[in-house]
């Protein structure tokens, strides 16, 4: 079955070098540039099996974005990686309180992305 | 008597003597058993003899075989080693490929990112993006050439002071140095280390040309915490930057100058008309 994955990040490099990346599990991309897009995306997309996310975005940033998917319950099942520019350690750390499945620090190596990706969607890679 | 004794002892002779034919006869049966069993004995040592030869045949035919199950067994052993020893190989090839990939497909998405916008700003934001996004950079700068007054200005920075405000004349310090000569300069030592740097003297400093003509620089003073060293990736990325940057800022530049012109030109042409 072929997996979704919503990338939430407001840098178009980043979208683009994701897609790049996970170019070899052959799933598809659902793009938001902020936490609210993000969670329209959602509504719009219930069958999403990973989440991408920047916290340093403009309009809703990450934490946001996890504190309002983890109120409305729906989609609280679906895994989600955070990415931090600064790698300030306290935002990962308040990611993973708020319920961020995994992180990836920026600039983001494809070896890590692979490992979180390949570890939170075990039946991804063909 | 002579008579009476005579018959008593040819009788007696006679009896003796079929003793003697029956003792004969005995014998001769007794010589005949003993020569059937000697055939007998010779038939057995025969058959006894005969399974130890088809033994040892066989003990030859298996100790062949051994010799050859244990040379076939060296052969797979030795192509067992060999196989891993490719196997080794490979997995070792393997990781270089996916790194070279990983590196390709940065430099894919930087160039491709970089030459998809004729707006001066959006290119600015795309190099401070890659910079710090590709890179790792935490504090750095993009300047300008300003060819009137011959020195470097700030247009886009990231994470720097106050002395993001500062310009450069061309041929003055490290960075005037980098500009005038066109070669990129890098900071010898540890580049986490930063308590020898400062707005003039950088980490990195990145001449941006059009073949030999130096528009501006990128200049680096800081990385990320967990960007601990430059990479190989980095270094093609400072290149492609060097040039593409280069290009993607220039006819930004005169992408925005000619539509500015192009609409001067317009309303001019249309109170022309008005009139």
């Amino acid at each position: 079955m072929i997996k979704k994955i919503l990338i939430v990040d407001d840098s178009a490099l980043i979208h683009q070098m994701y897609k790049m990346v996970l170019m070899r599990y052959k799933c598809t991309i659902v793009d938001a540039q902020n936490g609210r897009v993000g969670l329209e995306k959602l509504v719009q997309h219930p069958d999403i099996d990973l989440v991408l996310l920047d916290i340093n975005m403009p309009v809703m940033n990450g934490l946001e974005f996890i504190k309002k998917v983890k109120e409305l319950g729906t989609y609280e099942h679906i895994p989600i990686v955070i990415s931090s520019t600064e790698g300030k350690e306290e935002d990962t750390k308040r990611g993973i309180e708020l319920g961020a499945s995994g992180y990836v620090t920026k600039p983001i190596q494809p070896s890590d992305l692979h490992a979180v990706v390949e570890t939170l969607l075990p039946a991804s890679r063909q | 008597m002579d008579t009476m004794e005579t018959g008593t002892i040819s009788k007696k002779v006679e009896d003796f003597l079929q003793v003697f034919k029956k003792g004969e006869e005995f014998t001769q049966e007794l010589l005949k058993e003993n020569e059937k069993l000697r055939y007998r004995i010779v038939q057995l040592e025969g058959k006894t003899r005969f399974p130890d030869r088809v033994d040892s045949a066989q003990l030859k035919s298996m100790e062949e075989r051994i010799g050859l199950l244990e040379k076939e067994n060296r052969t797979l052993v030795d192509r067992y080693r060999q196989v891993e020893e490719e196997n080794t190989d490979f997995a070792s090839r393997y990781v270089e490929v996916e790194t070279e990939n990983n590196n390709l497909a940065n430099l894919y998405v930087a160039s491709h990112q970089l030459h998809s916008t004729l707006d001066f700003n959006e290119s600015l934001k795309i190099i401070l993006e890659i910079v710090m996004n590709l890179i790792g950079a935490e504090e750095f700068s993009i300047m300008m050439l300003d060819e009137k007054l011959n020195e470097l200005s700030i247009m886009a920075q990231e994470g720097m002071g106050p002395e993001a405000r500062g310009s450069i004349r061309i041929g003055h310090g490290i960075i005037g140095t980098a500009a005038k000569s066109g070669e990129a300069y890098y900071r010898k030592g540890d580049p986490a280390d930063v308590s020898d740097v400062d707005f003039a003297n950088p980490l990195v400093c990145i001449p941006l040309k059009i073949k030999e003509h130096v528009i501006g620089t990128i200049v680096i003073y800081k990385l990320l915490v967990q960007k601990s060293e430059f990479a190989a990736v980095d270094y093609e990325l400072f290149s492609m930057l060097a040039g593409h940057a280069a290009t993607a800022l220039f006819s930004s530049k005169l992408y925005s100058e000619s539509e500015r012109k192009l609409t001067t030109i317009e309303n001019f042409l249309e109170l022309l008309k008005q009139r």
